[in-house]
C-alpha cells in the first residue's frame, strides 16, 4: 500500500487540497453540495429501486421509471462525487488510515459491478424487466446504497492518528488560497 | 453509538423526503416523466414525503434532547428550524397548489424551483451546525 499512501499524501500536499482543508466555509459548502445532491439525486435512485421492488409507481412499466430517472441519476451522481472527490482529496491522507472511507469505497465498488451484473436483465433490458430479477436488482441497491450511507457517515467518527500525518501547508501559493477561503 | 445510528436514521428519512419531493419539483421545471399528470405524480411522491419527514423529524427531536443547549443556542440551527417551518408551510400549500390541474406551468417552474431553494437551505443549515461556533 506504500505508492497508494504516497499518493493520498501528495494529493493533500495539492495547494488546493490544502485550502480546502482548513477552510472553516468551502469545506461545509461542499460538503452541502454533496448532500443536496445526495438528497435530491439520490432520490431519483431511491424511486428506481422503489419501481424495482414494485413498492411505487406501479402503474408505470419499470423500463420507462428506469429510463425516465437515468439522467437526473447521472447528473447527481456526477455533484455527488465531485464533492466527494474534493472533500475526500482534502483528507487523503486522514482517509488512508480510516477504515468507514475504505469500506465506502467497496461499497461503490460493488455498486458498479451490480450495475453490470444487472444491466442486460434489468437497467438495459431491451423488453420488461422480469419482476423477480428486478426486485432482486432494487434490493441489492438498496442495501449497497444504504451501506454507502452508513460508512459516510463512519467516516467523520475515526479520529486519524496524528502522529502519522505529514500533510501540512507548504507553498507560498497554498498559504494564499488558505488566506483567500479562510476568509470566505 | 446511539447517537450516529440516529443520524443514519436522520439521513435516511431526507433522502426519502427530498427525493419524494424533487420527483415532482424535476417534473415541474424539468419536465421529467413529461407525459404523467403533475397531480398523480405528487400522489406517488406523497406517502414517501411523509414518511421521511416522521423519520427526519424523530430522529432530529432526539439528536436535539441529546445536547439541548448546544442546539437551541447555535445560529444554523436557528437558521435550520426557521426555514424548515417555512419549507413544510410551503410544500403542504402553494407546492401542492402548483401540482393541481389546471395550474398554469409558469407558477409550476415558480413553485419548483422555491421549493428546491428551500429544501437546500435546511441542507445548508443542518450541515453549518457543526462548523458554526454557539455561545459557550
Amino acid at each position: 500500500m506504500q505508492p497508494v499512501l504516497r499518493f493520498a499524501q501528495w494529493l493533500q500536499y495539492t495547494d488546493w487540497a490544502a485550502a480546502l482543508r482548513y477552510s472553516g466555509t468551502v469545506y461545509p459548502l461542499v460538503l452541502t453540495l454533496h448532500m443536496i445532491g445526495l438528497g435530491f439525486f439520490g432520490g431519483m435512485i431511491l424511486f428506481t429501486n422503489l419501481r424495482l421492488l414494485g413498492w411505487s409507481l406501479k402503474r408505470l412499466p419499470i423500463s420507462k421509471v428506469i429510463a425516465a430517472l437515468r439522467v437526473p441519476k447521472h447528473i447527481g451522481i456526477t455533484i455527488v462525487a465531485t464533492c466527494g472527490i474534493l472533500m475526500a482529496s482534502s483528507k487523503a491522507e486522514e482517509y488512508y488510515y480510516n477504515l468507514f472511507f475504505w469500506a465506502k469505497m467497496s461499497l461503490l465498488g460493488l455498486i458498479i459491478v451490480h450495475g453490470f451484473a444487472f444491466r442486460r436483465s434489468v437497467y438495459r433490458s431491451p423488453q420488461e424487466p422480469v419482476p423477480s430479477q428486478a426486485k432482486l436488482a432494487g434490493a441489492l441497491s438498496s442495501l449497497l446504497w444504504i451501506g454507502v450511507m452508513i460508512c459516510g457517515r463512519g467516516i467523520g467518527y475515526i479520529e486519524p492518528p496524528l502522529e502519522k500525518l505529514h500533510a501540512m501547508v507548504s507553498s507560498p501559493l497554498s498559504l494564499w488560497l488558505t488566506r483567500l477561503c479562510a476568509w470566505l | 453509538m446511539v447517537f450516529p445510528v440516529l443520524e443514519c436514521f436522520h439521513i435516511l428519512g431526507f433522502i426519502l423526503l427530498l427525493g419524494s419531493i424533487a420527483l415532482v419539483d424535476f417534473h415541474l421545471l424539468a419536465g421529467l416523466m413529461r407525459d404523467q399528470a403533475s397531480a398523480q405524480l405528487a400522489r406517488d411522491a406523497a406517502p414517501w414525503t411523509l414518511i421521511g419527514l416522521a423519520l427526519v423529524i424523530t430522529s432530529g427531536s432526539l439528536l436535539f434532547a441529546s445536547d439541548p443547549d448546544h442546539y437551541y443556542l447555535n445560529s444554523a440551527f436557528q437558521f435550520k428550524m426557521a426555514i424548515l417551518l417555512l419549507a413544510i408551510a410551503f410544500h403542504y400549500t402553494i407546492h401542492g397548489r402548483a401540482a393541481r390541474p389546471g395550474a398554469s406551468p409558469g407558477s409550476g417552474r415558480l413553485a419548483a424551483c422555491l421549493s428546491l431553494a428551500l429544501w437546500s437551505g435546511v441542507i445548508g443549515g443542518g450541515i453549518f451546525i457543526g462548523f458554526v461556533n454557539g455561545p459557550q
